[in-house]
């Protein structure tokens, strides 16, 4: 016979193994619950119980809800499409490739392949960033050699 | 949750900033911002082009003129905020990727030709 803390914080039984089985199969009880044997002073979950283990096999993995969790592989979609737009660099088309090809081979379930394309679009994206910052201080060089006027129609 | 929310403050920030330089600064008169490294070596015009000059006209209110300067940049502006504000919990589908590729290299083309209709797309 055992006690049982619910969810409420309210002390319930002493009730048998049975009436556990059916409380862990309507909710009210769980792995965690913290439980006391009869006749012992301790409080533990309901799982460190020896003679309960039969009410959590080993193999009841959580439920899977519909499909798997999409894997965190980042297509970095969002800097590549600021590098080609608001960057003005060629180079962010080579990211967008990867970026979908990012998607492309998750939904395949290709997850190695995807982060390998992810890695593509990463370094895509920082080199259309950095070439950037290069020509923008290259220009700033040629302001003095009569660029300025053609800095003004660019971007 | 800390980490999230400073990023989101950060990002706020800078976007901030950003806009308040593009807002005050026309980029058709100031020569402040970083020019387009494509049109700044081969004089084509690339899909980005325009997109400062398009975004102090829509700071301050005048889409037209927006979009005059790069229709592309600013329809694609809706799409970007959402996938920021969605980061990373959003999936598009690769086909809408490829869509959206094929439509900047196609826009970037396109406004290139010196043939009047098309001559609307160069900023």
């Amino acid at each position: 016979m055992f006690k049982i803390i619910g969810a409420d914080g309210q002390t319930y039984g002493p009730v048998s193994v049975e009436q556990l089985r059916q409380w862990i199969a309507e909710g009210r009880a769980n792995a965690q619950t913290q439980a006391q044997a009869e006749g012992s002073a301790e409080w533990k979950p309901l799982s460190q119980f020896a003679e309960l283990a039969s009410l959590f096999p080993p193999s009841a993995a959580p439920p899977t809800v519909g499909r798997a969790p999409q894997p965190p592989v980042p297509n970095y979609l969002v800097p590549a499409i600021l590098c080609t737009i608001f960057c003005c660099l060629p180079f962010g088309i080579p990211a967008i490739v990867f970026a979908a090809q990012v998607s492309a081979k998750l939904q395949a379930g290709n997850v190695s392949g995807a982060m390998e394309s992810s890695r593509k679009a990463r370094m895509w994206c920082w080199i259309a960033f950095w070439l950037g910052i290069v020509s923008t201080i290259l220009s700033i060089g040629l302001v003095g050699m009569g660029g300025w006027h053609r800095r003004l129609r660019g971007w | 949750m800390v980490t999230d929310r400073a990023r989101a403050i950060g990002t706020t920030a800078i976007v901030a900033v950003i806009a308040a330089i593009i807002f005050v600064f026309d980029p058709t008169r100031i020569g402040i911002f970083p020019p387009c490294p494509l049109h700044e070596y081969t004089g084509l015009w690339c899909p980005g082009c325009g997109s400062t000059r398009a975004l102090h006209q829509l700071l301050h209110g005048h889409l037209l003129m927006a979009f005059r300067f790069n229709p592309l940049a600013i329809s694609l502006l809706p799409l970007v905020g959402y996938l920021v504000l969605r980061r990373g919990h959003v999936t598009m589908k690769p086909v809408w990727i490829w869509t959206l590729l094929a439509t900047v290299v196609i826009f970037g083309v396109l406004r290139n030709i010196p043939v009047y209709p098309l001559t609307l797309l160069a900023p």
